[in-house]
């Protein structure tokens, strides 16, 4: 074929085709086809315009606080078993500097978080803001806002920030969590590794799940990718609802590997009315 | 099973299910909402729905190689650059980006390379190089075949597999280190299977991709995800502007296509993100518009011309716009004139803020590279910077980008700040110079020490660091660097301006010095 035909084929948004294409049969891959037969593939979800719409509302929180304790890592040989490794990856949430900059005493966090209500109040985990001193929200639109710590909840691993603009602020709104099956699409969006504004798309893997983290554990699985820096991040189902806030990652090598948890949105729920009304 | 690989029509003579875009549930307006809404509503929309991957893949596939590269003696790994958190040593461009994760206001002074030199071993990671294994994918019956510079970086021989177990020698047509992307050509009786390029500035953020490629060795893989984000700058060259996918992809999977769903090609794969050296859900791939372009000038010329300033240039955060005085942190902060570069002859001064090129709003640092690559080696421009607050438009005319290893490293970066200086200082004795590697034709003042925690340690500054100039003001003793620190403070300043080498590179960085 002609080394410049296909540009002009390209531009007509075609999928180009295999060795012998010739041009009649391009011609008729010019228009998208009919509908498939459902047996001819699995379901794929087209995420982009719910995205377009909630990813406002997800936001980047960043904690500065000095600790006396050592630091985090490298973890103790002791305790590893795969919760141990995964508290320690995960709920050992301090975020150092790379050692060589590290100043000894000073700890950044990262995480995320979501707004639920247009006067600025913001889901996120209590680990992320655990022991800070202060805390920093990102929007996705580059604003910056110093966050007050409205309450906290080290039982459900909730926290609830309050961020002050002077407009309404985009948000989102919390959806039932017991409405979802298992197998439902879902996608997480959060600052994994700083990397603000992350979309990931997966699925609900399991339901109820007890980590022995604490009395309320109710972890909904997804197996979509979360890393550190998702904490408090939300979870959404195909309405836009925020199903989860993810908290925490099974994983062998601290990063990754198609396991992780979020608070179900009605659980969260509770504690942030609760947060709200009592602090 | 390979002849049904060799007989591509059965599959083409199939609807087209695969692009039936959409089964379009309830998508419901959304987008006229998105504008004109008070944020008086929770933001919810609904997903579309579409048909899988299967169909598409299968006509698709038979394009997407394996490139296997062949060397004398040991090989440097190939596949994937990883960059790996908390790595403290190094300077390479991905120890960069990752230290900017890290909270690092990182940024890049100028025309770089991008084209990593592959890490060598670090085995604590347990990392052993594939043997010269990536991916690639044919655009062109005739045989062409995008792959990434760093895949056949180095390669004496290199060899092309397809889908139905057909190998050919391949011929590197070009290779842009610049933008890690490479061109082969195979020689097939034959015409053979080849896929198009996208449009990757109408990707959307949750667009269904699959990526295409031979992780580990295993040829035809395919995964598949969204796109997560795009225009990422992971400060890996001049030209970033990546798109971020949530699909596996692995060592191997360099210069790979991810497809969009319509079947064509929308990205590039070329690096992930990884504390553990493999997929966490976080790879990158080279947009199709920018590799398009390359493409078409290494088929065409064998070579990707791009013009040259030569300026050193960094970006603008608000303690440096504080520091300068400006309005807004704008612009492109000129660190270092290359003598004898089309800058230099053109009359840029260090100390300059580009805030245009050719009329063209620099709002940005890292536009300018873009801007200026974007026009041919030997051509017209016109400059306009901010010089002492007045906006000076100089003519230049361009040179050519020289290739990334002659270009100069560039000059680590400062970060955030905290009311404090702590730094020690010296003068640049002959010892001095002798054991910090400082140039006999620098003249400033030696940081000894940096007090972990501090103003100075926040904003990058390290040990070895020369202190050229503060407030603009030249220094060559610690008592002028001391003095001047206590002026700004005086004036009113709560940052102070200081120019900086490390390596011999030249940067500006602005230290707080309230409470000094």
């Amino acid at each position: 074929v002609i080394q410049r035909g296909w540009r002009a084929a390209a531009a007509a948004a075609v999928l180009m085709l295999v060795a012998g294409c010739n041009d009649g049969q391009r011609e008729e891959a010019a228009r998208p086809g009919p509908l498939p037969q459902a047996a001819e593939g699995q379901i794929v979800v087209g995420w982009a315009p719910l995205i377009r719409e909630v990813l406002p509302a997800v936001v980047s929180v960043s904690t500065r606080q000095q600790v006396a304790r050592p630091q985090p890592f490298p973890p103790s040989p002791h305790g590893d078993s795969p919760f141990d490794r995964f508290l320690r990856e995960f709920f050992g949430y301090d975020f150092p500097l790379p050692r060589r900059q590290l100043p000894p005493e000073i700890v950044q966090g990262i995480g995320s978080g979501f707004i639920i209500d247009p006067a600025g109040f913001i889901v996120t985990n209590h680990h992320v803001v655990e022991g800070a001193q202060a805390i920093e929200v990102g929007l996705i639109d580059g604003r910056r806002f110093p966050a007050e710590l409205v309450g906290s909840d080290p039982h459900t691993d909730i926290a609830l920030l309050r961020i002050r603009a002077r407009e309404r602020l985009p948000h989102v709104e919390l959806g039932d969590s017991d409405a979802m099956f298992v197998g439902d699409p879902i996608a997480a969006v959060g600052n994994p590794f700083g990397l603000g504004g992350t979309v990931t798309s997966g699925i609900v893997s399991a339901m109820g799940r007890d980590l022995g983290l604490g009395p309320h554990d109710d972890f909904l699985q997804i197996d979509a990718a979360i890393n550190r820096g998702n904490s408090g991040g939300p979870t959404f189902n195909l309405e836009g609802k925020v199903i989860g806030v993810n908290s925490a990652i099974f994983s062998p090598t601290g990063a990754h590997v198609g396991i992780g948890f979020a608070i179900p949105s009605n659980v969260a729920r509770q504690v942030v009315e609760r947060l709200r009304a009592r602090g | 099973m390979s002849m049904t690989d060799r007989t591509p029509l059965s599959a083409r003579r199939r609807p087209l299910t695969a692009m039936a875009l959409v089964l379009a549930l309830a998508v419901g307006g959304a987008g006229m909402l998105a504008e004109a809404r008070a944020e008086t509503q929770p933001r919810q929309a609904r997903a579309e729905v579409v048909i899988g991957w299967a169909d598409l893949i299968e006509q698709v596939a038979p394009a997407v190689v394996s490139v296997r590269s062949v060397r004398e003696g040991p090989a440097p790994r190939l596949g994937m650059r990883e960059a790996i958190p908390g790595w403290p040593e190094g300077d390479s461009p991905m120890e960069r980006f990752m230290r900017r994760f890290f909270g690092e206001d990182f940024e890049f002074p100028g025309p770089r390379e991008f084209g990593m030199p592959e890490r060598g071993e670090h085995p604590e990671r347990g990392m052993r190089p594939m043997e010269g294994i990536g991916s690639g994918f044919i655009i062109d019956p005739a045989g062409y075949v995008v792959t990434n510079h760093h895949v056949v970086q180095g390669a004496e021989r290199l060899e092309v597999t397809m889908k139905d177990g057909r190998r050919f020698d391949a011929e590197l047509v070009g290779s842009d280190a610049h933008t890690d992307l490479a061109l082969l050509r195979i020689e097939a009786d034959d015409p053979l299977p080849w896929v198009a390029w996208g449009d990757s500035d109408a990707v959307r953020v949750g667009d269904p991709v699959a990526a295409v490629g031979n992780p580990f060795g295993l040829g035809g893989t395919v995964t598949a995800g969204v796109i997560s984000a795009t225009g990422r700058d992971l400060g890996a060259g001049p030209y970033d502007d990546f798109l971020q996918i949530d699909a596996a992809i692995n060592r191997g999977n360099s210069g790979g296509p991810t497809f969009g769903l319509d079947g064509l090609v929308i990205g590039v794969n070329s690096a992930i993100y990884s504390p553990t050296g493999m997929h966490v859900g976080i790879g990158f791939a080279i947009p199709a518009n920018l590799a398009q372009r390359v493409i078409e000038d290494l088929r065409d010329k064998g070579v990707v011309e791009r013009g040259w300033l030569g300026v050193q240039i960094q970006a603008i955060d608000e303690q440096l716009a504080r520091a300068l005085e400006l309005d807004e942190p704008k612009g492109a902060l000129v660190a270092q004139v290359t003598p004898g570069s089309p800058a230099f002859e053109a009359g840029v001064e260090r100390g300059d803020i580009i805030v245009r090129f050719n009329g063209q709003e620099v709002t940005a640092m890292r536009e300018l590279p873009t801007l200026v690559a974007a026009r041919r080696p030997g051509t017209e421009a016109e400059v306009t910077v901010l010089r002492e607050g007045e906006e000076v438009t100089l003519a230049v005319t361009l040179g050519t980008l020289p290739p990334p290893d002659q270009l100069a490293a560039a000059a680590p970066a400062p970060e955030t700040p905290e009311p404090q200086l702590g730094m020690q200082l010296a003068p640049l004795t002959p010892e001095a110079r002798e054991s910090h590697g400082v140039p006999a034709a620098t003249e400033g003042v030696l940081v000894t020490g940096v007090e972990p925690g501090s103003a100075a340690a926040q904003r990058g500054m390290r040990t070895g660091d020369v202190i050229l100039e503060v407030a603009r003001e030249k220094v060559s003793e610690p008592a002028e660097v001391s003095e001047a620190i206590r002026k700004a403070a005086e004036a009113g300043s709560d940052t102070v301006l200081m120019l900086v080498q490390r390596e011999g590179n030249d940067r500006f960085v602005a230290v707080p010095v309230a409470g000094a």
